[in-house]
């Protein structure tokens, strides 16, 4: 996951916690998002533990009256802040009847400044028709922070209800913000398939694509590859892959490859960003810091000849720790069909092999010398042919 | 600024030491500026709990109010 995204979004739900505006926290994004996530959690249980007498009282009060007239003091004399600190207080049933008598509008207002945690079973026992409207009225005024928060909280049918009523530029921003980010790949499952690609489109029209690759981030595998194959089918690879080359996010798309069908792997080596040497040295790069060799060799066999000599190129400049790595992949996979074509365009990069194919054992070095062979490569290995007799 | 007064401002207003490895990469300015935010957000939240109390009992219906404020205040 990119540590970068999590901080942007925990320190969007600091400023939500503090009531300042995002960029003024900007000086916070050198910090780790777990650090953020403990500060916010301290943040909120210190406001919502001050003024606690005065807010049990208020809750205690609340007992007294009918659920009508709770709902005219929460609206006209407590207001939202308040509302929503006396609410995990109250007894749920109580709530649940008193937020019956309150408008969707007012609803929002307490929602944005509820802490979840402290309301849990309130939250749980809120009809999903209610759920609905509040989600209707919360993305109707951008609050994805809120929406997030209540997630985790929520109920598969009001999980259900509310998303028919959020766009899908804001589900992706939700998702983006999301607390218990594990369960992400059960709420995806409750969306209808078509919904989806919207999502993507949604991603691709709105600059979105680092909330939809921590999206796809926290997904089970087989959910991944189903995300994965529709953006292939709705023509967004090229989109996705230019964003997460511009927002350095390559270690979230790599590990995602394995999980494509062939057909939308090889489309992958079609894109217009393996054409650029940057990009396939940003490429190279993160496969190499989080070991995903194993995602990306496949594709480069199918890469454009141009493409495939930079490759050469900038594998001759790798440690030899890395070519270690590199090759004892390919004799795992049994992958020498396309790692040696790739040698054989680069002397330098045969020069290098040198040390490391020649401490394989010999049957090793035999298989590599017999896939050589079939490849009609051997007197194009250079110095490498050397250690394969 | 001593960076012990950022740090112990924060941990102040948190109520418990904040969290340490915030304290590694922020300057004493900052976590002044972090503490000074959460006091003000608990300030504009006690202020409004002031004012939110006094209104309340306008709106309890004269049969429940005596019960009411005995409660409250």
């Amino acid at each position: 996951m990119s540590t970068a995204l999590e901080t942007r979004a925990e320190v969007i739900k600091l400023a939500r916690v503090l009531g300042t505006p995002a960029d003024q926290l900007r000086y916070l994004e050198r910090a780790s998002p777990e650090d953020l996530r403990a500060l916010r959690e301290q943040a909120t249980d210190r406001l919502f533990e001050g003024d606690q007498d005065r807010l049990h009282k208020l809750a205690l009060a609340s007992r007294l009256l009918p659920a009508s007239i709770g709902a005219v003091i929460s609206r006209w004399a407590l207001g939202a802040l308040l509302s929503a600190r006396v609410t995990g207080l109250l007894v749920p049933s109580k709530a649940v009847d008193i937020a019956r008598h309150l408008p969707a509008a007012f609803l929002s207002d307490i929602a944005v400044e509820l802490d979840p945690r402290r309301a849990r079973e309130v939250i749980e026992r809120m009809p999903a028709w209610q759920v609905a409207d509040v989600a209707e009225e919360l993305t109707r005024r951008n609050e994805y922070v809120a929406m997030g928060r209540f997630v985790g909280f929520l109920g598969d049918e009001a999980i259900s209800a509310a998303m028919t009523q959020i766009d899908d530029a804001g589900l992706l921003r939700i998702a983006f913000v999301m607390e218990g980010k594990d369960r992400l790949d059960h709420v995806v499952s409750l969306l209808p398939e078509e919904r989806l690609a919207g999502v993507l489109h949604a991603a691709d029209q709105g600059a979105l694509w680092p909330e939809a690759l921590d999206l796809l981030n926290h997904l089970g595998d087989e959910r991944k590859g189903e995300l994965s194959e529709i953006a292939a089918a709705e023509g967004l690879l090229d989109s996705l892959s230019e964003a997460a080359n511009a927002d350095g996010l390559w270690d979230l798309v790599l590990p995602v490859i394995p999980l494509m069908t062939e057909s939308s792997r090889l489309s992958l080596a079609r894109l217009r960003v393996v054409e650029d040497r940057d990009a396939l040295a940003a490429i190279l790069d993160t496969a190499g810091r989080y070991d995903l060799w194993a995602a990306l060799l496949p594709i480069v066999d199918h890469l454009p000849a141009a493409s495939r000599d930079i490759v050469a190129t900038l594998a001759a400049g790798f440690d030899q720790s890395v070519l270690e790595r590199i090759v004892g992949i390919v004799r795992d996979g049994n992958m020498w069909s396309i790692l040696l074509p790739l040698v054989a365009l680069g002397p330098t990069l045969q020069q290098r092999l040198v040390p490391v194919i020649a401490a394989l054992p010999a049957t090793d070095r035999s298989r590599v010398a017999s896939t050589a062979g079939a490849l009609g490569l051997v007197g194009r290995l250079g110095p490498l042919g050397s250690v394969l007799a | 600024m001593d960076f012990n007064l950022g740090a112990s401002a924060l941990g102040t207003e948190l109520g418990g030491d904040p969290p340490s490895g915030l304290l590694e990469v922020l300057s004493p300015a900052e976590l002044q500026t972090l503490a000074d935010s959460l006091g003000a957000a608990k300030r504009r939240q006690s202020q409004a709990l002031d004012r939110a109390i006094e209104d309340a009992l306008h709106h309890v219906p004269f049969v429940f109010r005596g019960a009411v404020a005995l409660v409250l205040l």
